[in-house]
């Protein structure tokens, strides 16, 4: 019974997705909706690695461009096809996860947040410097959307307007999200808890706690890296300006907003996120002040994050201990 | 009967001080052996070495016959050691049932590719739920099994510790103080569960300062002091040792 209705709750809201376009017929308005799909992947991923195995990551963006840039070199430099050049910008994100992975074992809190964010600054000065292979801060520009797909000469889907990239990035979040889900479900999920509980005690009840730490970083790599390659073929332009520490506080506002640790937080954190900053255009300059009020505000009165709070709310299981352990 | 686990010449330093010197111990199959000692006496220490927490500096541990000292925990845990903690660390904000089953990790051994497309996953992640399931009502936590552990009194905590460290299947069990902080109706209940879990077969190493226990349930009794083993034997004998009184009670002084 309740499996069935959460069945028809996933089919409800996923229909409301595909009816979108329909809705939305403004390209800009569409246009931010998917950012917010690809910022909901980012998030997702950061969340694997930061809310989940409780490692704070601030190398999340060049994951991000690392992803975008793959993808870009080997569709223009290898000639190899977009879709399977989209694989690759995830798959040699995972590389880039496990060689960051694996220096940052030992490492924990305030350590692994300066390395990882190191390792970040480190992957934007290459983006900048290393000119033969990125054109440097100049980015690079014209690179090419996924081919049409179709039957022979009659395309289906032919990606030259906003609505078939709203498709693409909707397919491609609904994929990634049920195998996060699936991923945190399950026993490797619960691993994952165990060492942001306490690390020593999981390696005690047999978790390899070294390997399981490397898959999470290769698993929280491979997203975002998908997050990059997608953003690369839809907007056809890529620059180091994009995958900076910025970025990656924002996507970790997403997070810790929408509720770290949790399934859903990173979603709603990364939707809201996204749409946020549009919605206070109006009032141009003010709107910083009014933004880092709404997070303070949040932070305080919301520490499990929106989603956090929600599930409290209607579980009513309250801890009683302090929120600081 | 057979030993099962047999430390020879065991020296653990932190920096200058010596926490265990020299110490050989030998665990039978199937029996009840208590390691007693004043505070700092290396009891703790001792079994942080068995369980690889710690490395020793020198001397040697072998499990079924087997070098164990190189393992990793949690390869020493899949060859069959479990134990449960003084300071108790179950998993905090993880429910009871979570806190358990996580420890099934051997059982079920999750790579991504399983438990993305192998089909029998499913099964075998099920009776790791069921066994974490079985094992809370072995200890009476299981109408708490949707709670988070960090809700749990103390007492209820070194019982989930037990449930983890027995859902584990060990040979050999090691409980670092199982009932300190218990009133005396938790200590029996504590008592009675161990003599079920010997009842398995499964062989039992503890670590506790409540005497009426030691003495009640130990088969053999090791009394460590200041890192080093100062007695040996059955409880009568042990408690009647005049070293082990001088270590607990200190020395007579002459009239």
């Amino acid at each position: 019974m309740k499996g069935s209705a959460k069945l028809i709750t996933s089919l409800l809201v996923l229909g409301g997705l595909i009816y979108v376009p329909w809705v939305v017929k403004n390209p800009y308005y569409l246009h931010i909706i998917i950012m917010s799909g690809i910022f909901v992947l980012l998030a997702s991923s950061m969340n694997l690695i930061t809310g989940c195995t409780g490692r704070l990551n601030l190398g999340h963006a060049a994951f991000y461009g690392i992803g975008a840039y793959a993808s870009t070199l080997v569709v223009m430099k290898l000639g190899f096809p977009v879709w399977l050049g989209m694989v690759m910008g995830g798959l040699i994100t995972v590389l880039f996860g496990v060689l960051i992975g694996i220096p940052c074992l030992k490492l924990k809190g305030a350590y692994l947040a300066i390395t990882t964010l190191a390792f970040g600054e480190i992957t934007r000065l290459a983006m900048i410097n290393f000119v033969p292979l990125t054109n440097g801060p100049l980015g690079i520009r014209g690179i090419p959307g996924p081919p049409a797909i179709g039957f022979n000469s009659t395309p289906l889907i032919s990606f030259e307007s906003k609505t078939s990239y709203y498709y693409l990035i909707l397919f491609i979040c609904v994929l990634c999200l049920l195998t996060i889900r699936r991923v945190l479900n399950s026993q490797i999920g619960r691993t994952f808890m165990a060492i942001r509980e306490d690390e020593v005690r999981a390696e005690t009840v047999g978790i390899d706690t070294i390997q399981v730490k490397i898959m999470n970083f290769a698993l929280g790599a491979f997203f975002a890296g998908i997050a990059g390659s997608f953003y690369a073929h839809y907007v056809r332009f890529i620059s180091p300006d994009t995958f900076t520490l910025g970025e990656t506080f924002t996507i970790l506002t997403m997070v810790v907003i929408g509720g770290l640790g949790t399934f859903y937080g990173p979603i709603v954190g990364g939707v809201i996120f996204t749409f946020l900053p549009e919605l206070l255009r109006a009032i141009s300059e003010y709107r910083m002040i009014l933004y880092g009020l709404m997070m303070s505000v949040a932070i305080i009165f919301m520490p499990d994050g929106i989603v956090g709070l929600l599930q409290s709310w209607i579980s009513g299981r309250t801890e009683k201990g302090d929120k600081s352990t | 009967m057979e030993t099962i686990l047999k430390a020879e010449g065991l020296t653990k330093y932190f920096g200058g001080l010596a926490a265990v010197e020299e110490f050989d111990l030998y665990v039978k199959k199937g029996e009840i052996l208590s390691l007693i000692g004043p505070n700092g006496a290396g009891k703790t220490t001792t079994f942080n070495l068995i369980t690889g927490l710690e490395s020793p500096t020198r001397g040697k541990i072998t499990f079924k016959g087997e070098q164990i000292i190189e393992l990793r925990p949690h390869e020493i845990v899949e060859k069959g050691i479990a134990r449960t903690f003084q300071i108790t660390r179950v998993f905090r904000k993880m429910t009871l049932l979570e806190n358990v089953a996580v420890a099934q990790h051997i059982a079920i051994r999750p790579t991504i590719l399983s438990i993305l497309f192998s089909p029998s996953e499913r099964k075998r992640e099920k009776s790791g739920l069921e066994k974490a399931e079985e094992m809370l009502r072995f200890v009476n936590l299981f109408p708490k099994r949707e709670e988070l552990a960090t809700n749990l009194s103390l007492g209820e905590q070194k019982r989930l510790e037990l449930a983890i460290a027995l859902s584990m299947d060990p040979e050999l069990l090691l409980l670092d103080e199982p009932v300190a902080g218990m009133n005396p109706k938790e200590t029996q209940e504590v008592i009675d569960l161990i003599g079920v879990i010997r009842g398995k077969g499964i062989t039992v190493f503890l670590i506790e300062h409540d005497m009426k226990m030691v003495m009640g349930v130990s088969e053999r009794i090791v009394v460590m002091n200041y890192g080093k083993k100062i007695a040996e034997g059955p409880p009568e004998e042990v408690s009647q040792n005049p070293a082990v009184i001088e270590a607990y009670l200190g020395r007579r002084t002459p009239q």
